[in-house]
């Protein structure tokens, strides 16, 4: 590699010398005739680069079509297919816009089905409805109806959600007309389940503060549209049904529901809010005279669990109020935001008449953004304004009346017209006013993404600036994607403007669209502002990602009769003042960190959580609500940095338990006796039946006992296992006329192709050379051996795997440094290797490749006489919990305590509060800290859909842990050093690998003696 | 007063030769007499030698021991000497990599610090306010993790897309994974941030001078600045120099911070790897402590020679 550079360099600066001479003789017309050979060489060294490119593209690794061919006369021909999108609903919407009229209503009785593959059961009654059909299992069910008019039809279910299935997910829905489906997002719908808190009454601990109530499914029939699954429409979703007989097809693809009646309609344009009144006022509408208040948090139930009473003791006029203590007192915040998620509530009106309803919240999450509600009355929409009422910006509580803005730019309040007695009153997140703005902003970051990827086909991702690419020429249709883009944009830019009065944060547009002029009109300026261009497209993607996020708060509903003066609900300045200083007082006073309950009998457990406040909240939640209740044992949680876990165990004052630990430590601690053996336990191996077969493994130690007999000691239970999948853009792959590779030889036989297009794959060497492993298990051998006393590094398939590893980095130049992220998204790294987690995170942040990329299990290696392809994967993290016997040793009664840890211990790993906690950390903290709990079961209540949990299931069949060796920090740290010994300065990988694992071994074996236990006979000499 | 002609009286007894016993009555006596002195330096006596004293007494003897953290130390005599001098190649290296630091970054760092507070100096009030900050500030807010985007390995690291723009190189360089660069980097970084307390202390001494002196060196010919800073301002600062030269000369032998944050702990082959950094790899990592305290000593011993030799050095600019 130095040799690499240094020729580099010395080109570079010949380069510079051929330029120099070049323009000394362009003004002495003397030599001319040399002036053209001396041209033609400077051209050619500062091109050389970029050549040798060009001939390997021309070389042809790949399918003709799907390769640029360079520097020919020919002129190129690269299909602009991919850069319409096609065949979503938009697309199909847009197709049939016009028969999206008022049309007959067509109803079918559920139970009338025509064929199903889901096993069901018809019931003459269930729940209080006459024949409906029960689900007993995934599958679709189809239905024959009659349509009498050709047009649009929206679908509504009736459907009543079972809990059978306990696992509390969305409903998947797909849905078939005539067999097919009409469009691409006709596969991903969803149907939205019912919670409800289970308590109505609220309950108090001990020291005053009020409890969360557990979260339980509540069945109710329910009847529901169904909508886009990314809500950027603002109606339901509608299908183009001919006249004729056509037969529909609705699978339900996770959990099992009844259903009631499957209902078509299309009741054509909605009522109007003038329309509204005058329907109402000719029925003799008067104002009402009363005032009532509805409490945010006494609602009756809500499509999510994760939308739930919370306490908030910074404002004076919250209610219900305390200055110190929990009050649950407002609903929703940042975890009520998404699309589609729906709060009910029911309201006892006291006398006939119209109500302005007015709402304290509190959005301060979002600036200069308006989250937006759509307000349903008996279940229906009132009239059409309601559908997106929104609550702006400000920071802590404001007061705002529903209403909208007139024509004249004048705000009004709503009237609601309600009859006395009971209503129910619900509202939904939506999009709002910037659905189609977002939707529309989607298509053009997907649009530029795939310029951008068009042009480093060419360019390569860092440019020669001094060469003319003529990217106008090479790649067709280049100018007239930028033209349709840029006319796109001047369109959302308008769009914007009129709902906002001026772009605000929505800035980036106007500076994407000049450059965009400016990539126009010269498009021999594009390389040189390639990257800018890059991060403008990233601020673009992000501006639109977050007008999908509407988060607001709740505090109370006042229903005031549009005949009075509703009551002032925003606090005074006095107010304000009076209250801080009251809760500054206070907490002089109030012990904040004594939640929770007590235990009668005095038995107490300590417990050290080292992630973060969010994961400790939910902890101390869970542990209040359900763990102290049910075993008598209170819990003190304390968010202590594990660091000093060691410390604090000599010094006596560690904890009882220890959660979330990284990988290693169990075993640090383990063989130094300060961890407590847990099979000792009796029913130990009972729970190790909650985790896969191999995650105890890393924290097993195997040795000697006195006896000399092999003894096995686990010293943790997993909490948490994370392994890696392989994601691609089937997208970029379609293009390319490649597949997803199944083996590494597969891989190998890609990557020229991806390469050759200026794009690479991403293979992360830098944790502690997962590869490695992952290569050695894949040939079927372990990279120790079977005891841990020393390892395999030193076998002919260890010295292959190792061999295979580095070639990637030396032959196929893979980048040893990289962020995997940006580089999916923009394309330039089609193929990485990350951890399973990341499916949520490329979903949270990067919307505009949904349905774009993939994941499948990681490329594996053929085994010829089985035609299996062994896919093992070395697990990545895993973090678990274990019991210092320490500091129980030193406890009163050390049995009732080590029994009352493994109680606690075998609750924290059970599969319902694990998936709980899951669920609870990805509300506190987004579905990006998504839970890769270790438990089974739990695995299948977290919120994965059913494609993914495939996935992430097969690969984890495949999943071995690999032991923590005694010494174990010493393999990592060696097995890094060979890798950049062997890719910085092409160092013999053998000889490499033996060197770093003498090392290696002779720790092993030091630490192994040190602490008497087994060592293999070679190291006794 | 009496208290005087008291110690007096105590100093001429000093020099007698003294039995133990008396000997110590005497230190007794002469603490009884300067009581109020031993309650004045008290305060800091207390957590100096809780802090300092004891810890350092400690590491002395843990490091003839085995010690695990969890475990009673168990005493092995001088093997861990033996064995960082024989058996352990990393030490070597670490101790290589120190002296390296030390005899770079030390005295060029030193020289530093004197220039810019001297350059400083003849600056007006509010803009030496104001370079005192920001050449201050690297020290103060450890910012030197901007390092980690300009060396990062990624083509988009800074430096790397610069010099690939430029066509200086056609990959990227693992800056701080390759050993060929990641010392000199650290080096680099830490001459960066080492503008530290010794900075301070020669502008407050730079401030202190008399300027009568320099008005009479004017008178009687000093030519340029030059001569005066040598004739007239230095000799006025020996006290700040030998405190700036030992805290930057000692304080170079403990470098290890910038080198983990920005290479990692341990760096790729050791390339980086420094006697802190050692001691936080057994003490941390391999929960050797014994090992660990043993190095302590020998850095303990490094710094204390490096003090005598600064010492040497600078005595003719010191008044003792």
């Amino acid at each position: 590699m130095k040799d690499k550079s240094a020729s580099s360099v010395l080109r570079s600066f010949l380069a510079v010398v051929m330029i120099l001479i070049m323009a000394f003789s362009m003004t002495t017309f003397v030599f001319a005739d040399e002036v053209v050979e001396n041209d033609a060489t400077a051209a050619g060294d500062t091109a050389a680069g970029a050549e040798k490119e060009e001939t390997s593209t021309n070389n042809s690794y790949g399918p003709a079509d799907t390769v640029i061919p360079e520097g020919s006369n020919n002129e190129t021909q690269v299909s602009v297919v991919g850069f319409y999108r096609s065949g979503r609903y938009v697309d199909y919407y847009t197709e049939y816009q016009q028969y999206d009229v008022a049309l007959p209503e067509i109803k079918v009785d559920a139970t009338q089905i025509v064929s199903a593959t889901a096993p069901n059961e018809i019931k003459a009654s269930y729940e209080g409805r006459n024949q409906v059909v029960v689900t007993k299992g995934a599958g679709s069910l189809t239905y024959q109806i009659n349509v009498s008019k050709t047009g649009m039809y929206a679908i509504c279910l009736e459907y009543f959600p079972l809990l059978g299935d306990g696992n509390g997910k969305d409903y998947e829905i797909a849905v078939m007309v005539d067999g097919k489906y009409p469009h691409s997002d006709a596969k991903r719908f969803s149907l939205k389940r019912n919670w409800a808190d289970e308590e109505d009454e609220s309950a108090f601990d001990s020291v005053g503060n009020e409890l969360y109530s557990k979260q339980v499914e509540s069945a109710k029939w329910m009847t529901k549209d169904i909508r886009d699954p990314d809500g950027v429409f603002d109606d339901a979703v509608k299908f183009y049904l001919t006249e004729g007989v056509h037969t529909i097809t609705i699978s339900v693809n996770t959990g099992v529901l009844a259903l009631d009646s499957i209902r078509f309609y299309n009741d054509g344009e909605e009522m109007s809010y003038a329309d509204y009144i005058a329907m109402n006022d000719s029925k003799g509408a008067a104002d009402a005279m009363e005032e009532f208040v509805l409490e945010a948090e006494t609602y009756i139930d809500k499509s999510e669990s994760l939308i739930q009473p919370a306490y908030d003791r910074s404002d004076p006029k919250v209610t219900p109020y305390s200055i110190s203590k929990t009050r649950l007192n407002v609903l929703g915040g940042e975890n009520w935001n998404t699309n589609g998620q729906t709060v009910n509530w029911q309201i006892e009106v006291p006398e006939d008449g119209y109500y302005t309803i007015g709402v304290r919240y509190r959005q301060s999450y979002v600036e200069d953004s308006t989250s937006f509600r759509r307000i349903y009355i008996d279940g229906e929409v009132p009239f059409e304004e309601a559908n997106a009422v929104g609550f702006p910006f400000g920071s802590g509580y404001n007061y705002k009346v529903l209403g909208d803005v007139d024509e004249n730019g004048k705000a009004y309040d709503f009237k609601f017209y309600l009859t006395k007695g009971q209503h129910d009153l619900s509202m939904e997140v939506v999009i709002g006013d910037m659905a189609r703005v977002s939707r529309e902003a989607e298509d053009i970051v997907y649009q530029l993404n795939y310029i951008y990827r068009k042009i480093i086909m060419v360019t390569g991702t860092t440019p020669d600036t001094y060469r003319d690419y003529e990217l106008d020429k090479k790649i067709a249709g280049l100018m007239d994607m930028f033209k349709s883009v840029h006319e796109d944009m001047l369109l959302v830019e308008e769009e914007v403007i009129a709902i906002n009065g001026n772009l605000g944060s929505a800035s980036i547009i106007n500076t994407l669209k000049l450059q965009l002029q400016d990539f126009i009109a010269k498009p021999y300026v594009i390389p040189d502002r390639l990257s800018t261009f890059k991060d403008n497209i990233s601020t673009l993607s992000s501006w639109m990602l977050a007008l999908r996020n509407q988060p607001v708060q709740f505090d109370k509903l006042v229903f005031a009769g549009s005949g009075i003066v509703p009551t002032r609900q925003v606090s005074n300045f006095f107010e304000n003042v009076s209250h801080e200083v009251r809760a500054f007082i206070s907490s002089f006073v109030d012990d904040y960190t004594s939640v929770g309950a007590e235990s009668s009998t005095g038995r107490d457990l300590t417990i050290w959580v080292g992630t973060g406040r969010d994961q400790a909240t939910v902890l101390k939640t869970l542990t209040t609500n359900y763990f102290t209740p049910e075993t008598d044992i209170s819990v003190n949680v304390g968010l202590v940095p594990l660091g000093i876990l060691e410390k604090a165990i000599v010094a006596g004052r560690g904890p009882d338990i220890a959660l979330h630990i990284g990988r290693a430590t169990p075993m640090n601690l383990g063989f130094r006796n300060a961890v407590y053996d847990l099979t000792q336990f009796s029913d130990f191996e009972e729970v190790t039946k909650r985790f896969s077969k191999y995650a105890l493994v890393p924290y097993t130690l195997s040795t000697n006992d006195d006896a000399g007999n092999p003894v096995k000691k686990v010293f943790a239970l997993p909490e948490t296992q994370d392994f890696k999948l392989m994601f691609y853009r089937s997208d970029i792959f379609a293009e390319l006329g490649i597949s997803a590779p199944n083996t590494w030889d597969e891989l190998d036989d890609v990557l020229p192709y991806i390469q050759a297009n200026n794009m690479t794959v991403g293979l992360d060497p830098n944790a502690s050379g997962e590869t490695f492993y992952t290569l050695i298990l894949q040939s079927g051998h372990t990279p120790y051996r079977e005891d841990g006393t020393a390892t395999n590094f030193t076998e002919q398939y260890a010295i292959d795997a190792f061999e295979r590893w580095t070639r990637y980095y030396l032959q196929y130049d893979l980048p040893t440094d990289y962020s995997w992220y940006s580089r999916f998204r923009n394309g330039e790294m089609p193929l990485v290797i990350q951890g399973y987690s990341s499916i949520t995170y490329l979903q949270e942040s990067a919307p505009e490749l949904n349905g774009l990329w993939k994941v499948a299990p990681v490329p594996g290696i053929l085994d010829k006489e089985t035609g299996v392809i062994n896919r093992t994967d070395q697990s990545s993290g895993m973090s678990g919990c274990m019991i210092i016997e320490r500091t129980i040793k030193k406890a009163k009664n050390p049995e009732q305590k080590l029994q009352d840890a493994w109680t606690f211990m075998k609750w924290w790993t059970s599969a319902d509060i694990a998936a709980d906690y899951g669920n609870r950390v990805e509300m506190a903290i987004g579905s990006v800290a998504r839970y890769s709990t270790a438990n089974l079961q739990a695995f299948e209540k977290i919120k994965w859909s059913s494609d993914e949990a495939a996935v992430i299931k097969a690969q984890r069949e495949w999943t071995r842990e690999t032991p923590e060796l005694v010494g174990g920090y010493y393999v990592s740290r060696n097995i890094i050093n060979a890798f950049r010994n062997v890719v910085n300065n092409s160092a013999n990988p053998r000889e490499k690998l033996f060197y770093y694992n003498n090392e290696i071994n002779d720790e092993i074996w030091r630490k192994r003696s040190e602490y008497h236990l087994s060592v293999p006979e070679e190291a006794r000499k | 007063m009496a208290s005087v002609s008291k110690q007096r009286e105590i100093e001429l007894l000093k020099k007698k030769k003294l039995s133990f016993s008396e000997r110590a009555a005497l230190t007794w006596r002469s603490m009884k007499e300067n009581k109020i002195n031993y309650l004045l330096i008290m305060p800091f006596m207390v957590f100096f030698t809780l802090f300092t004293i004891i810890p350092i007494a400690a590491s002395m003897v843990l490091s003839f021991t085995r010690y695990d953290i969890l475990n009673t130390p168990i005493f092995i005599g001088w093997n861990n000497y033996l064995r960082m001098f024989l058996e352990d190649s990393v030490f070597l290296i670490a101790l290589k990599n120190t002296l390296k630091f030390a005899i770079i970054t030390g005295p060029v760092s030193y020289l530093l610090c004197f220039i810019f507070a001297w350059f400083i100096n003849d600056l007006s009030p509010v803009a030496r306010a104001f370079f005192t900050v920001v050449f201050y500030a690297p020290t103060l807010a450890n910012v030197y993790f901007i390092f980690q985007y300009l060396f990062s390995s990624d083509m988009y690291g800074l430096i790397n897309s610069i010099m690939m723009n430029l066509g200086m190189i056609d990959e990227p360089i693992a800056w701080l994974k390759n050993t060929k660069y990641m010392l000199n980097i650290v080096i680099i970084v830490q001459l960066w941030c080492s503008l530290g307390t010794s900075f301070l202390s020669f502008i407050a001494g730079l401030q202190n001078l008399d300027p009568s002196l320099a008005e009479a060196g004017a008178i009687d010919g000093v030519r340029n600045r030059f001569q005066e800073l040598f004739y007239i301002t230095l000799p006025q600062m020996g006290g700040m120099l030998m405190f700036g030269a030992v805290m930057q000369i000692s304080s170079s032998f403990a470098v290890g911070g910038i080198s983990s944050s920005l290479l990692g702990n341990p760096s790729v082959d050791y390339a980086g790897h420094t006697l802190v950094l050692h001691i936080s790899d057994f003490g941390h990592t391999r929960f050797e402590l014994g090992y660990a305290s043993a190095i302590a000593v020998v850095l303990f011993a490094m710094m204390i020679l490096s003090k005598a030799l600064i010492n040497k050095l600078l005595a003719r600019f010191s008044h003792d």
